[in-house]
């Protein structure tokens, strides 16, 4: 196996171990109550963006 | 027998008594200007007695002035005070109680409390108070989300996003979340990120920025948001000056870790070499390209781990989003605020505007090329996690690289070709220290030099000249007049003492010069180690500013800007 395979599966590892923590924290700070709560559907933006609050030209 | 012949005696009498008479005068007008001396001292004593008390009274009359104004000031704010919250009370009481409505709604979905139809019950008639309040509808969507109503929940959402766009997004986007509905925060929060402007920015985004980097809104919305902010960072770089202004703002950042040589380093090149400051500044400069990799590439050999803290910030957001005054009301919000400093402070107007004003300070917006390399270089001040660290690292690659390679070019163009030394009054000058025999004669030289000149200054003074001559004279006399020969020995041995002094003085004089040129062979030969070894340092630390290059091109942008998910790309870490 060469360095980089080596470098490549590193970085998998890391990668998976912080998803796995991602979801743990995700457990962690929801509200179960309000997850409970809410309908199956979901209350979405519409797909149209907007204006922004102002111009690019300062 | 007296020789003396009175011709006539005088009387002064006469003269006496109007003498007496004058004097007499004299001292009743001394008297009087005693008298005129007091009486002026005590009308000096009196005006200055008036003065101190008129002082007193200017001041306590300033002071009385200056309470009387302050309690004015009181008054007024109070009476204004009043009128600020009795139009706020009529124009925005209903914000208030639809903000405290939602609190509550919150607080009470979070533990399950509330039957939802006393929650659709509640938000209908806030709609109706608040007409263009941004929350109002949002609670009514919230409401009817919770109560399973899809059309009532649609319909509000769009009047609320009608009204407030931004919070709106905002705030569902932090409720989605709290829900762990993470696919609908995911496209609130995106449509928040696309409202920004890239050139202000509140300062609360650096919560958000922190939350999608650590994967707060779940793993898809980092890649997601990230997109977005490829499109700032691409706004950002069209306006004129923008790459000039980065360029600058990081090499300003890169320099200031720079650090100073330690005092007890080239202690002689300090001394003796007026190349000095050049020679410390390219060192310094040098010694920096390790300084930043290894800055850099600690944080980027520590691991990420997902922060409960930040999730917790992200969370008070929605509490202070919902809490914060809306942007209709905040005229009237500031002047309440400015009022109740006044009477906070005794009345003091300026204090008061002072403490406003800095607390308005907290309130301005800030670009997002300025967030990124204050996330990068000073993540203690702003707050930023070492994942925004590394994100804005990622993001500002190339801007970093192009000022770190300006930096190094600046620097390279100081080193000094020549090294002037300067060793009590001589000059020389070396590139690296071998041409040492030749600045070794060139000092003996100067210093030879030096000491012929000095000792040629030294000459048999005139007197001791004199001295001889008349030694001569006196012995040429003496022939005829033997105790002279006395005197030509005296004059001999004067003439003596002098040429004796002479010798001294001269041996003296080469003694010292001998003595400075030990010395400043010394000075010389130590400075030239210094000269070879600062070489040697400077080369070694030059070499250096490659492994910062090669580190940055190292990074995969794509790894830490979440811009992809594709692992293999990763290199670093």
């Amino acid at each position: 196996m060469n360095n980089e395979s080596k470098v490549l599966d590193s970085n998998k590892a890391r990668d998976q171990k912080f998803k796995l923590a991602m979801e743990e924290l995700e457990k962690e700070t929801t509200n179960t109550a309000l997850v409970t709560q809410f309908p199956q559907w979901d209350l979405k933006p519409p797909v149209n963006l907007v204006k922004r609050r102002s111009t690019k030209l300062l | 027998m007296s020789s003396e012949r009175i011709i006539y005696e005088a009387d002064l009498g006469r003269i006496e008594n109007g003498l007496k008479v004058l004097e007499d005068g004299v001292e009743v007008l001394e008297n009087g200007l005693d008298n005129v001396y007091n009486q002026i001292d005590t009308v000096n004593r009196e005006v200055l007695d008036s003065k101190a008390s008129l002082n007193a009274l200017i001041e306590e009359f300033h002071l009385f002035v200056r309470k009387d104004q302050l309690e004015k000031n009181i008054q007024i704010a109070e009476t204004r005070l009043v009128k600020v919250r009795q139009e706020l009370e009529t124009k925005f009481g209903h914000y208030g109680e639809v903000r405290r409505r939602v609190t509550g709604i919150l607080q009470a979905a979070d533990v399950g409390l509330v039957k939802k139809g006393t929650i659709e019950n509640t938000t209908e008639e806030q709609m109706l108070l608040a007409p263009r309040y941004w929350l109002a509808p949002c609670l009514i969507a919230l409401s009817a989300w919770l109560n399973d109503n899809h059309e009532l929940a649609d319909k509000a959402m769009m009047e609320a996003l009608r009204r407030d766009d931004e919070k709106t997004s905002l705030f569902f986007a932090l409720v989605t979340r709290r829900g762990a509905r993470y696919k609908a925060s995911r496209a609130w929060l995106e449509r928040y990120f696309g409202l920004q402007d890239p050139h202000q920015l509140e300062r609360e985004i650096v919560v958000l920025i922190d939350g999608f980097t650590n994967g707060i809104f779940g793993a898809d919305s980092r890649a997601k948001i990230s997109k977005e902010i490829e499109t700032w960072i691409n706004e950002l770089s069209e306006r004129v000056g923008f790459v000039e202004e980065q360029h600058e703002q990081w090499k300003i950042a890169l320099k200031s870790k720079q650090q100073k040589l330690n005092a007890n380093d080239y202690t002689y090149l300090r001394k003796n070499s007026t190349s000095w400051p050049k020679l410390q500044e390219s060192l310094e400069g040098a010694k920096l390209y390790q300084i930043i990799f290894d800055y850099f590439s600690e944080i980027f050999s520590k691991e990420i781990t997902p922060n409960k803290g930040i999730a917790y910030a992200v969370d008070a957001l929605l509490d202070t989003l919902v809490s914060k005054f809306d942007e209709e009301e905040l005229p009237n919000r500031r002047d309440e605020r400015l009022l109740s400093l006044i009477i906070e402070n005794d009345g003091d107007k300026v204090a008061a505007q002072q403490l406003f004003d800095d607390e308005k300070t907290l309130e301005e917006r800030v670009s997002f090329n300025q967030l990124l390399t204050n996330f990068a270089m000073h993540a203690d001040v702003s707050n930023a996690s070492l994942a925004t660290q590394k994100y804005s690292i990622s993001l500002s690659k190339n801007w970093i690289k192009s000022a770190y390679d300006d930096l190094t070019v600046k620097n390279r163009a100081i080193v000094p070709v020549d090294i002037d030394l300067e060793i009590d009054q001589w000059k020389g000058t070396t590139q690296d220290g071998s041409n040492e025999d030749e600045l070794i004669q060139s000092l003996d030289y100067h210093i030879e030099t030096r000491r012929k000149d000095a000792l040629s200054q030294v000459k048999l003074k005139l007197k001791y000249w004199i001295g001889l001559a008349g030694g001569l004279m006196f012995a040429y006399l003496g022939f005829s007049t033997p105790f002279l020969f006395v005197f030509a020995l005296i004059c001999a041995g004067y003439f003596y003492i002098g040429k004796k002094d002479v010798a001294k003085r001269k041996d003296h004089i080469r003694k010292d010069y001998n003595n400075l040129l030990k010395y400043c062979r010394e000075e010389l030969l130590a400075s030239l180690v210094e000269v070879v070894d600062w070489r040697e340092e400077y080369k070694k630390e030059d070499e250096n500013s490659v492994k910062f290059t090669e580190f940055l091109d190292s990074i995969s942008p794509e790894q830490y800007t979440f811009s992809s998910h594709d692992v293999a790309r990763s290199v670093v870490n």
